[in-house]
């Protein structure tokens, strides 16, 4: 064992010394444990005297380091033109090829595999939940997913909201419909195969004062589905900006657009919402997306939640 | 010659060893150790590190040279080493120098004598 110590430490000098003395550093050992009453003593001795010639030649001796130059030939120099230097022919050892070729068969196959792997399993990340104040500032990592606060001109459209003030203080006072903790809301732009309470489409007409054409199903949506029909005034209930308490702040915003209900998320496309229900609703595009207006006893639009996969997101009315 | 020679003075006591284990006849390293310690008495041992450390030194001031194997070597690893004429200019100039030193620490170490009054 330390003589396979040894053998390392007398290949890891530098070549020069190494060529000169390798073999000879080897006898000696052999010799002087042979020659040795107690054998691992001297074999010890023998390696820390080869560590320390180890880093004496690699740490003090430079001039060992450098390797001879290679043997230049100058051809003779004729009417002033240089000539060409030709070194000696370099020829790589066997055993250098060898292992070369085997590094680089091995680095090859273990790119493949990585490859092979990574074509067939894609690389899911867990996206970190973190406990936050009502007022903590969002991330960039957060923000990147639940974009903040809308910008005020883009519901330039949406019709009047009605009193959010007290809707927001009553939404307010239940703390427990507020999430603990942020979910990310995982938008999945693809349309339904399926959809529940297939009931009567019928489109909405104008409300009196025209300011608003409200269409109960959108005509995407409206392809095998049978929705309840709900009047104008009770759609109209609905539209506003609703805000979720989340550290990203989501807003989502009610609006109506082309005669239709639609609903916003911040920084996304616009989705219509075709009624299920009185109080629920279909989002076009998000499968298993169900949108549910919660009133108070007064009948005013308290808040709105969302309900995605299991995931419950609600969102107080401003 | 002997302002060449200066240059090389004082010798290291590993070189000095080496160079006084080379005086009487061409010696393979292990050679050299063995005569090295039967010269101090076994008080000064050389590892191989060391050995050929410095005679890799000797041998690139031209001191010492390498003449190769001889035939009928039982190892045919052992390589012979012989001392330069250089190199044994050199080995009696440090030793000159040495006996300058030893003189001189003679004369200072030698009990003092009271002065007559």
């Amino acid at each position: 064992m330390l003589r396979g110590a040894y053998v390392w430490i007398v290949r890891l000098h530098p070549r020069r010394f190494r060529e000169s003395f390798a073999d000879e550093m080897l006898h000696i050992f052999d010799q002087v444990a042979v020659g040795s009453l107690s054998t691992t003593v001297a074999e010890a001795k023998l390696v820390g005297d080869g560590i320390v010639s180890l880093v004496r030649q690699w740490a003090l001796r430079p001039e060992v380091q450098r390797e001879p130059a290679a043997t230049a030939t100058t051809p003779p120099v004729a009417d002033g033109v240089p000539g060409f230097y030709t070194f000696g022919s370099f020829k790589p050892r066997a055993t250098a090829l060898a292992h070369g070729l085997v590094l680089s068969v091995a680095v090859l196959c273990a790119t493949f595999l990585a490859m092979r792997y990574s074509w067939n399993r894609a690389v899911q990340l867990p996206f970190p939940v973190v406990d936050r104040g009502e007022n903590a500032s969002s991330p960039e990592w957060e923000t990147a997913i639940i974009p903040s606060v809308a910008a005020p001109d883009q519901h330039a459209t949406q019709l009047p909201a009605g009193d959010g003030r007290a809707v927001e203080r009553a939404a307010r006072s239940n703390p427990s419909s507020v999430p603990a903790r942020s979910q990310p809301l995982q938008i999945e732009p693809t349309l339904p195969a399926t959809v529940p309470h297939r009931k009567r489409h019928k489109d909405m007409q104008a409300n009196s004062d025209g300011r608003a054409h409200l269409s109960a199903v959108p005509s995407a949506l409206g392809q095998g589905i049978n929705p309840v029909t709900l009047s104008p005034r009770l759609l109209r209930m609905y539209i506003g900006d609703y805000a979720a308490l989340l550290p990203g702040h989501l807003t989502v915003s009610v609006v109506a657009e082309d005669g239709r209900l639609q609903i916003e998320f911040a920084g996304q496309p616009r989705r219509s919402l075709l009624p299920v229900s009185e109080t629920k609703f279909l989002a076009e595009g998000l499968p298993d997306c169900e949108i549910e207006f919660q009133t108070n006893p007064d009948g005013t639009v308290r808040q709105l939640e969302i309900d995605q996969g299991g995931q419950r997101i609600s969102a107080v009315r401003h | 010659m002997k302002e060449d020679v200066s240059a090389f003075v004082p010798l290291s006591t590993a070189a000095l060893h080496i160079l006084l284990s080379l005086a009487g006849e061409d010696r393979h390293g292990y050679g050299i150790m063995l005569e090295v310690a039967r010269q101090s008495e076994g008080q000064y041992k050389l590892g191989p590190g060391t050995l050929y450390d410095n005679l890799q030194k000797l041998i690139d001031r031209q001191l010492v040279q390498s003449v190769g194997r001889r035939a009928g070597e039982e190892d045919p690893r052992r390589r012979y080493y012989r001392m330069n004429p250089l190199g044994r200019a050199v080995l009696s100039a440090e030793v000159e120098r040495l006996e300058g030193v030893v003189r001189e620490a003679k004369m200072h170490l030698q009990p003092s004598r009271p002065r007559r009054a």
